[in-house]
């Protein structure tokens, strides 16, 4: 950083929001829940994902059209799209950058996906999910809860976040 | 020294995580701090050292605080090595944000992308740790961010954008040397577009900056442009119920643009750069035509997008194009589908020139890969590429590759894979070749382990620059890597070996990956 003063009342304002948000907590069990967004789709509609998850759990997978392994896992999560419907919303966000966007139609049409797109191509919104390496999936509970993260695609990672969504859904039954 | 320097900083990051776990929220992230931090150190020798046990140590943390429409950020990054290299500890990145559903303004480090990113494009690459041995080594991540202010929003149909402020001087820069960071001066513009009804729409944007200079401020530059989309689905809703899909997209970008007097301009002694694209699908199959025209368009503040298909296997993908914004031309066509029996055909094809000569070709690119449907739990898949590049003195290359996977019992399933390539260079004769062979076991919700070995004779590989003798023998790589999660929070990633180096591309940006022998271990955390 330029100036070391300013460096260290950034630092001490940083401190000092973190100690104001700790003293205002409630006690919590340390779960994990998604951050707000709005994206845009392939046709230039606004998604914002509180707005999906009024209808009930949403599973986001982040995935490029260049990327090896996300290519194997989106025809799993169509499928699983498809047993599931009604029950689950599955949004695919693409961190293609802007060039390659005309090629995510194309590249989900051969695969046989029809799951909504959302364009994340400056790569905010995976930023602020801390997605360090695609696919990366989470598994969002209706009240925001991050139920479930998937790194990369193995597999079988598929049939893990079925159980992981089942596991979802009769808690939500039992509630 | 360095501590009572940071002890604000540590005494946040120890808050965050000892309380990581205590706090909660009504709704979504909201009242909270978020983060994630990147762990990474090195034993071992890079090209730049002579020493074979340096060590190299970087960390990056990122810390969101998100309450109601408001967002804080920032980040932090530090490097150590126990050799000469730029050593740093930085605050890299600060922003504040505020959202509502149709308006959001940032200020501090900012991204923005103005159209296609012919004019303006700042963005990140996640999890990308930039590894450069030039100068100096030095290790930090990637990201190509504006420092200033960014207002993005939409208004009916009308979406507009803009934005202010200093992008990093070349694209991406290594931290610790301030005047190479960010240009002196700013750059200034936006970018609005109409939806105009049955899925027509049109944008344009403006763009000011100064001039190249390595350092300082050079003359106020001006830039201009206008976009089209058209929507198939939406313009002609039958053909999309009959299962077809097309879209058009076209962007003209000048400079000292003066769209009445000489419109969408392609001659050359106007700076421009002009990017087509068209799409076409039905049932299964896709076809995507694209189309470039830079004429003096390398913006300082920009790294334009360079319309190279980005391809996984790694013998090509370190192969790939980068784009002169000078003077290009080129088209990329791609036809992707489904055969019966669920046979998966992917074919690619590139080519981009320059200068007037109609003969010279300086980069082009051929690939067809063609993947099986599963048989018994085992799914193959070969391709075959051939292509040159002149940039890269590459006159000539040819590359076959297979992979098999297989699902294994209890979860776990095994990938084999192996590339040969052989390649022919301008004044030699020798028809080099590098071969890449890899053989990865792995679980789900487990890891993965991986043993890759490579051998190239190319001479602009073996001969190793820090000697005066000039190697002739074929290099060789050797490296195991196992990759996990720890918990749902942590994960770890371990090298041990040799890495071979060479460019890599990531969302459609190429870098240089130096060589690594040694050990290395990444832990990725979230809290």
């Amino acid at each position: 950083m330029r100036n070391p003063r300013l460096f260290r009342i950034s630092a001490a304002l940083v401190a000092v929001l973190i100690l104001s948000t700790a003293a205002l907590a409630l006690p919590g069990e340390g779960e994990e829940f998604a951050p707000d967004f709005t994206l845009e789709d392939l046709r230039g509609d606004s998604v914002t994902l509180s707005d999906v998850l009024a209808d009930g759990p949403v599973i986001l997978d982040f995935f490029a059209t260049w990327c090896k392994p996300c290519g194997k896992a989106l025809p799993k999560l169509q499928k699983l799209a498809q047993e599931y419907e009604g029950k689950v919303q599955v949004i695919t966000i693409s961190i293609d950058d802007p060039r390659s966007r005309s090629k995510i139609a194309p590249s989900m049409r051969a695969k046989g996906v029809k799951l909504p797109v959302l364009l994340d191509s400056d790569k905010m919104v995976a930023s602020l999910y801390r997605v360090a390496s695609i696919p990366s999936t989470f598994l969002i509970a209706p009240d925001g809860r991050i139920a479930a993260v998937h790194k990369g695609y193995r597999d079988g990672e598929i049939r893990q976040l079925e159980s992981e969504l089942n596991a979802l859904l009769a808690e939500g039954k039992s509630r | 020294m360095i501590f009572s320097k940071w002890r604000p900083v540590l005494c946040g990051i120890g808050l965050v995580v000892l309380g990581s776990g205590a706090w909660a929220g009504s709704a979504l992230a909201e009242g909270r701090v978020q983060a994630s931090n990147l762990l990474m150190h090195q034993v071992g020798r890079d090209p730049s050292s002579q020493e074979t046990e340096g060590t190299r140590f970087f960390d990056h943390l990122q810390l969101d605080y998100l309450s109601g429409v408001f967002r804080y950020g920032l980040r932090a990054q530090v490097y150590r090595t126990s050799e000469s290299g730029q050593v740093y500890e930085e605050i890299s990145q600060k922003y504040v944000e505020w959202r509502s559903r149709n308006l959001k303004v940032r200020v501090g480090n900012a991204y923005a992308t103005l159209g296609r990113g012919l004019l303006f494009r700042a963005f990140e690459l996640p999890g990308v740790v930039r590894e450069v041995v030039t100068f100096a080594d030095v290790k930090y991540m990637d990201s190509r961010d504006l420092e200033g202010a960014v207002v993005e929003g939409r208004y009916g149909p009308v979406r507009f954008q803009a934005l202010s402020g200093r992008p990093l001087a070349y694209g991406d820069n290594p931290p610790g040397v301030d005047f190479l960071l960010r240009r002196e001066g700013t750059v200034s513009g936006g970018h609005f577009d109409v939806d105009l009804g049955r899925g027509l729409r049109l944008g344009s944007g403006y763009l000011r900056g100064d001039g190249f200079h390595f350092i300082g401020r050079g003359d106020l530059e001006e830039y201009g442009s206008l976009d089209v989309t058209l929507d198939g689905t939406r313009l002609l809703p039958s053909l999309a119920d009959a299962g077809w899909f097309f879209n058009l997209y076209a962007e003209y970008a000048g400079k000292r643009w003066t769209p009445l007097l000489d419109p969408f301009s392609t001659a050359d002694r106007n700076p421009h750069a002009l990017y087509t694209s068209a799409e076409l699908a039905y049932d299964r199959w896709s076809l995507t035509y694209e189309t470039k025209d830079y004429r003096d368009f390398l913006l300082p503040y920009n790294d334009a997008p360079n319309l190279v298909p980005e391809l996984a296997p790694s013998l090509i993908n370190r192969r790939s194009h980068f784009l002169v914004a000078n003077d290009e031309r080129g088209q990329a066509i791609g036809l992707q589908g489904a055969m019966l029996g669920d046979w998966n055909v992917h074919y690619e094809r590139a080519d981009a020139r320059n200068g007037e000569d109609p003969n010279l070709m300086r980069y082009r690119l051929n690939f067809l890969e063609v993947s099986s449907p599963p048989l018994e739990d085992t799914r193959g898949t070969i391709f075959v590429a051939e292509g040159r590049d002149d940039l890269e003195t590459l006159s000539g290359q040819k590359t076959v590759g297979l992979s098999l996977e297989r699902s294994l019992v209890d979860g776990y399933s095994a990938t084999a894979t192996i590339e040969y390539q052989q390649i022919e260079r301008p004044n030699d004769e020798t028809s080099p070749n590098d071969v890449l062979v890899s053989a990865t076991v792995s679980r789900a919700g487990l890891g993965s382990a991986s043993l890759v070995w490579e051998q190239s004779n190319d001479l602009q590989v073996a001969d190793d620059p820090l000697t005066l003798d000039i190697e002739t023998s074929s290099r060789r790589w050797l490296g195991v890597i196992v990759q996990g999660s720890l918990d749902r929070n942590h994960e770890v990633a371990f090298f041990a070996g040799k890495r071979r180096g060479g460019t890599a591309c990531t969302s459609g940006t190429c870098y240089l990956v130096p060589d690594f022998s040694g050990v290395e271990v990444r832990l990725t955390s979230r809290f």
